[in-house]
């Protein structure tokens, strides 16, 4: 029985390098994704966004803790069952497409299913069934090449789907595209995650994704927690962190600016505010 | 089932062309080199299997036709021909001597022959008569089509004015052929009166011929009997001994050339699609799928060549053959077939340093932008 929960990290923690030269990327991130769930996960650049993507898609051992897919603890399997398990319950969607640029768009999909094991006129009709439902019905047979940024990263979301994982990872699935198609991209992935029941983890800087997700997380110095609400210190308004020009450090606490009159009057006095606050 | 790499190795046809091409070429020069090997081999003995004897004698001690002077009595084919079996004992005489044709000196084996007795004669003839008399010689083909030397023209052979009456075919050695004059002259002219380099038996039989090889060998003092296949491998030994170290050095430096060209296409090609082997690896590829993807490309490849090659070496084998009678290709099914089996060796080779590189990609690579 599949569990509700396809995706769970417990206390996971990566550091890379080691002794004076350790970086602490991600530390003790608790997460579980549920199916029908799109998550959002932001953060500055350099956070480690990518670092914990990478290991909930079984890419990157973690150096403690554990990653759960369906209930199964992967960081004690083989490289061979992680490649298995991301056969069949992983589908990835990336920045940059990442699709096969010798095959057609049909042929990138079925190759998804081909690695599992699948082949033959079915696995080929499937293709083309996955990307029908995606209007990309008159692209089938076109390269990479000849498709616009849009169909490519429709194509790489029906390669993902195509295999019917139990969680879609998608790492700044818009960044490439113009607001238009960057919404419908999104709408695609959110009608992934309610209409088929997965569990959809997008990374991403972009706002315009916030309104579509079902829940928006914060990762910041590898710490990953539920998004707050930040105001400027000084004049009160509501910040995006993600969007916000201006950030100062005090006492360990990131403070977010709308603009440098009001950074520079914090930093003059920063009591001043933080009491009034 | 996509095939992947039949779609990677289609996609850049430059690419390609360039490692087609490379095995083409390495394939046409192993088999230019083998064939030329085997032409050669082939020439060499061909005079001792068309020479109509059973058996070969020579003076005991001595090797070859060519790297040695085997000198016997005319009294030891007396007691040759005493012996049981014995049917007819032909004395052979013949060394390299130089030819002039009009001021060029030329150099061939020449051959005393009797055409009555049948024995020793040339392989074949291409034009004129095989039967010789006292101041006249037969050219082979080769000498005669490079000195552009004609029926009824005059040579010198060691200094004595021969009429030129037949042109043979078959006897040619690449550094010298086959010249071929009255036995008469040959006594005279290679001062070997009363004396044979080899003696040609016939035997009454073909089941005494071991019996006549035993008995020469036991009862003739000095005489050394060989069957013909014996006499001829030992002939071989003369090109193997030669050229065969020099062939397999180019043999070495062919398979290099196929082994680094399709090596390093398939090396550039992985390394450009390392983001995409990286992705096929996120995707739950495992090393083992790679492998062939990377495999089947340099096999197919490889395969391609060879084919082309193949192509290229019967052209080439063929223009050159009419350009110069010398060049003498000989590729037997069997050595197509090893040729081919070395292409493919050549595609496993070339596989491993992209392979090895393949196990090195991270697939975290998808997540770099």
């Amino acid at each position: 029985m599949k569990s509700d929960a396809p995706l769970e990290l417990r206390k996971v923690t990566k550091v890379f390098g080691g002794g004076n030269n350790a970086v602490t990327a991600v530390k003790d991130v608790d997460l579980l994704v549920k199916r029908g769930e799109l998550l959002l996960i932001m953060g500055p650049s350099g956070s480690g966004k990518t670092t914990l993507l990478t290991m909930a898609g079984c890419l990157l051992r973690p150096t403690s803790g554990t990653v759960l897919i369906d209930g199964m603890d992967t960081t004690r399997m083989s490289d061979r069952e992680l490649s298995k398990l991301r056969q069949r319950s992983i589908g990835f969607v990336f920045q940059s497409f990442n699709l096969l640029s010798a095959l057609t768009a049909q042929q990138n999909v079925e190759v998804s299913l081909n690695l599992a094991g699948r082949n033959g006129l079915a696995c080929q009709e499937e293709s083309a069934r996955s990307l029908d439902n995606l209007g990309l019905a008159a692209r089938r047979h076109f390269r990479p090449e000849k498709l616009s940024g849009g169909e490519k990263q429709r194509v790489s979301i029906a390669r993902a789907l195509v295999k019917d994982p139990d969680i879609v990872l998608a790492d700044e699935p818009t960044a490439n595209l113009d607001s238009r198609r960057g919404r419908e991209i999104v709408e695609v992935l959110k009608a992934i995650a309610g209409g088929r029941g997965k569990a959809v983890i997008v990374v991403s800087h972009d706002h315009r994704i916030r309104e579509l997700a079902d829940r928006v997380m914060w990762l910041e110095d590898g710490r990953l927690e539920e998004m707050k609400v930040h105001r400027d210190p000084v004049c009160g308004m509501e910040i995006d962190p993600a969007r916000a020009s201006r950030s100062l450090t005090h006492n360990g606490v990131t403070y977010y600016f709308c603009a440098e009159g009001c950074q520079r009057l914090f930093a003059e006095d920063p009591n001043r505010f933080l009491k009034a606050g | 089932m996509v095939n992947i790499a039949r779609h990677n190795l289609f996609a850049d046809k430059g690419r390609l062309f360039i490692s087609v091409g490379g095995v083409a070429f390495a394939v046409l020069l192993i088999s230019i080199l083998v064939g030329l090997y085997q032409g050669w081999s082939r020439a060499v003995t061909l005079y001792v299997h068309s020479a109509g004897a059973d058996v070969w004698v020579r003076q005991y001690g001595t090797a070859d036709m060519f790297h040695s002077t085997s000198f016997m009595p005319a009294s030891t084919a007396d007691r040759i021909r005493q012996l049981p079996g014995v049917k007819q004992a032909t004395p052979f005489l013949g060394r390299t001597a130089n030819l002039t044709v009009g001021t060029k000196q030329v150099m061939a084996y020449l051959v005393g022959y009797d055409s009555n007795d049948g024995l020793g004669g040339p392989v074949r003839m291409s034009s004129g008569s095989a039967a010789v008399r006292p101041g006249e010689v037969i050219v082979d083909r080769s000498l005669a089509s490079s000195n552009d030397v004609k029926l009824g023209q005059t040579v010198q052979v060691l200094g004595k004015p021969l009429k030129v009456v037949g042109i043979s075919d078959g006897g040619n050695m690449m550094i010298y052929s086959f010249a071929f004059i009255a036995r008469e002259d040959a006594e005279d002219l290679l001062r070997l009166k009363g004396v044979a380099n080899f003696y040609l038996l016939k035997v009454e039989s073909p089941p005494q011929r071991n019996d006549v090889i035993q008995s020469v060998n036991l009862q003739v003092a000095g005489a050394d009997a060989l069957s013909v296949e014996d006499f001829a491998e030992v002939n071989r030994g003369f090109i193997d001994g030669t050229f065969l170290p020099i062939i397999m050095v180019l043999i070495f430096i062919g398979f290099g050339v196929g082994v680094a060209v399709i090596g390093l296409t398939i090396y550039a090609a992985t390394m450009e699609k390392s983001r995409e082997f990286g992705v096929l690896k996120a995707m739950g590829a495992t090393n083992g799928m790679l492998y062939r993807v990377v495999l089947q490309q340099a096999l197919v490849a490889a395969v391609l060549g060879y084919v082309l090659g193949a192509l290229l070496t019967i052209a080439v084998a063929a223009t050159a053959g009419r350009a110069s009678p010398m060049f003498v290709i000989s590729l037997t099914p069997a050595a197509m077939a090893g040729i081919s089996a070395v292409a493919i060796l050549m595609s496993l080779a070339a596989s491993f340093v992209p392979v090895n590189r393949l196990v090195r990609i991270d697939p975290a690579i998808v997540f770099r932008s």
